[in-house]
């Protein structure tokens, strides 16, 4: 699948080279292509990261952005006077200036087994950044990478449902779970996503719930 | 610039969620003339939470904006005195609502009671474990009310919000299938009980086994179509999920907007006021008595509401805070 076989488009709002490519190479470690079926490259998580930055989130537009700024304790939450852009924007820079000073090429140019390495010590805090903790980055390029692997497609991440069909996740309910209720019967559909009912991909019964189409053939075994 | 002056009215309610619509419905009907005052906005419930973006499990897990925006308002907070306390900036597991029917228009709709000892925990744990048992400076403290009293109201929220279970205690007497812990209730529950899932039943057929008594737990989703005790129609659950941080696309799960506000609005003394941030409780010469409150209306404008009965609806934090800006109670 290209990104031109998305439904959301392949532009970009927010991100330039050489960021995607950083984005798409530590996605991919994060949630790789495998028997399981596609990772978060193909998944089209860096655009759902793109879409992410440049929308209300990614200014903080409804986060409290006033002091007092203090580091805090986990539970506190995010505590950094950095929006969610600049976090991205910083971070990658200077992850960028810490390959090219160690191995003299990009993170995105590195062998895939030193990208790994290097993200397994951004994710233990083990290198320093001039401007902010490199933990910090991790979790956020983390949480988003979960958040376009299993969002709705609308976000232009989770492309043709992958993350969904990967944990056997209906989507949009069907009408009929009341009845199903008490069955003990595995409940294997085609999962529905908004996306689907938007774009009209999906017949919709009478109260307008999506009718689930039921899968009798497991291509992916028990998995 | 001064504050416009309104009319003088009985009651003035801050806030608009379970507590202020309730309470307005409640007043209303009385006959009282009542000013309903809510910093969020008005949804429109007949289009602004259906199928399908109603299921953008996305944004309403965190980006939705019928929770409070955080970047006007927020609290801060600390897990104990030792720390600093800073401010919520993101919206986390709390998720505090700002929209006519208040945080409870995206609860999950679990409806359980207190337990009666709930209500004395002070008194109950001294009375089983001796006075010196709890820490000089543990603020543990009885309720002030106890199961007895509250038990009226109780019922009469659950007539309200339609809850569906099985009772497990009915006036004394242990009934097979409800909590036998709960405490004795004066009648069923005004809904059934809802189906048990597979899962479920293999869950309570273990803990049965190892001599347990499960039951299903009481909800505010409702069990079957029902007439509420505001005569407000709700349907029965499609067994959709989705109910959590969402506010319920078929309106099957009880709250403000589809249990009260349909009836309350209807009524010939009330008047609902969005986009209204009080600002204070105003009192008299004495300190005593509460006159009404100010506060910022959606233009900007500072107004007085004068009443004779002010209530407080905008859950603790804001309560609390209301109160101490206005000189009541110290911290």
């Amino acid at each position: 699948m290209t990104l031109s076989d998305n439904p959301i488009g392949a532009s970009y709002l927010y991100l330039l080279e050489p960021k995607i490519r950083f984005l798409e190479a530590a996605v991919e470690h994060l949630i790789p292509t495998d028997e399981l079926g596609p990772g978060a490259r193909d998944a089209g998580v860096v655009v759902y990261i793109d879409r992410a930055l440049a929308s209300t989130w990614g200014v903080h537009g409804r986060q409290y952005r006033g002091g007092p700024w203090l580091e805090g304790t986990p539970q506190q939450g995010y505590q950094s006077r950095f929006t969610p852009q600049e976090v991205y924007r910083i971070a990658i820079r200077e992850i960028n200036e810490h390959c090219r000073a160690e191995f003299d090429r990009p993170f995105a140019q590195l062998a895939g087994d030193r990208q790994l390495r290097l993200l397994e010590q951004l994710e233990k805090d083990e290198i320093t950044l001039p401007s902010l903790s490199s933990k910090f980055f991790f979790d956020m390029l983390w949480r988003n990478t979960e958040e376009g692997y299993f969002a709705d497609p609308l976000y232009g991440g989770n492309r043709d449902k992958v993350g969904w069909k990967l944990l056997g996740f209906p989507g949009v309910p069907s009408g009929q779970y009341r009845e199903l209720v008490t069955s003990h019967e595995p409940y294997h559909v085609e999962p529905v996503s908004v996306l689907d009912i938007q774009t009209g991909k999906v017949p919709l019964d009478a109260e307008g719930f999506p009718k689930h189409t039921v899968i009798t053939h497991h291509s992916n075994g028990e998995r | 610039m001064s504050a416009t002056k309104m009319k003088t009215v009985d009651v003035v309610v801050v806030g608009s969620g379970v507590v202020g619509s309730i309470m307005s419905m409640e007043l209303a009907s009385a006959g009282m003339s009542v000013v309903c005052l809510e910093r969020g906005k008005q949804f429109d419930i007949d289009t602004d939470f259906k199928s399908p973006n109603v299921y953008d499990e996305l944004k309403f897990d965190r980006h939705s904006d019928i929770f409070q925006n955080l970047a006007r308002d927020t609290i801060t907070f600390r897990n104990n005195g030792s720390q600093t306390a800073l401010p919520m900036r993101e919206m986390g597991a709390f998720k505090p609502g700002e929209m006519v029917g208040g945080t409870s228009a995206h609860w999950g709709g679990n409806a359980r009671r207190f337990l009666p000892h709930d209500f004395e925990m002070r008194s109950r744990i001294e009375e089983r474990y001796g006075a010196s048992f709890i820490p000089e400076d543990c603020n543990l403290q009885d309720w002030g009310v106890t199961w007895d009293d509250i038990e009226p109201y109780y019922d009469q929220f659950e007539e309200i919000f339609g809850v569906g279970g099985k009772a497990g205690n009915l006036e004394g007497e242990i009934q097979a299938g409800g909590n036998p812990h709960e405490g004795p209730r004066s009648r069923e529950y005004p809904n059934p009980p809802t189906r048990r899932t597979h899962e479920g039943a293999l869950f309570a057929e273990a803990v049965t086994s190892l001599g347990y008594v499960p039951f299903q737990g009481p909800t505010a989703a409702m069990t079957a179509d029902y007439r509420n005790l505001y005569r407000v129609q709700m349907l029965e659950c499609s067994r959709g999920g989705f109910c959590s941080s969402h506010v319920c696309a078929q309106g099957a799960k009880a709250n403000p907007l589809v249990a009260v506000l349909p009836a309350l609005t209807r009524q010939p003394t009330f008047e609902l006021r969005s986009l209204c941030n009080v600002l204070r409780v105003n009192v008299d010469s004495t300190g005593k008595r509460a006159t009404g409150v100010s506060y910022i209306d959606a233009r900007g404008n500072e107004v007085e509401q004068p009443a004779d009965m002010v209530i407080l609806g905008a859950y603790c934090f804001s309560n609390t805070r209301l109160l101490l800006l206005s000189g009541i109670g110290t911290p």
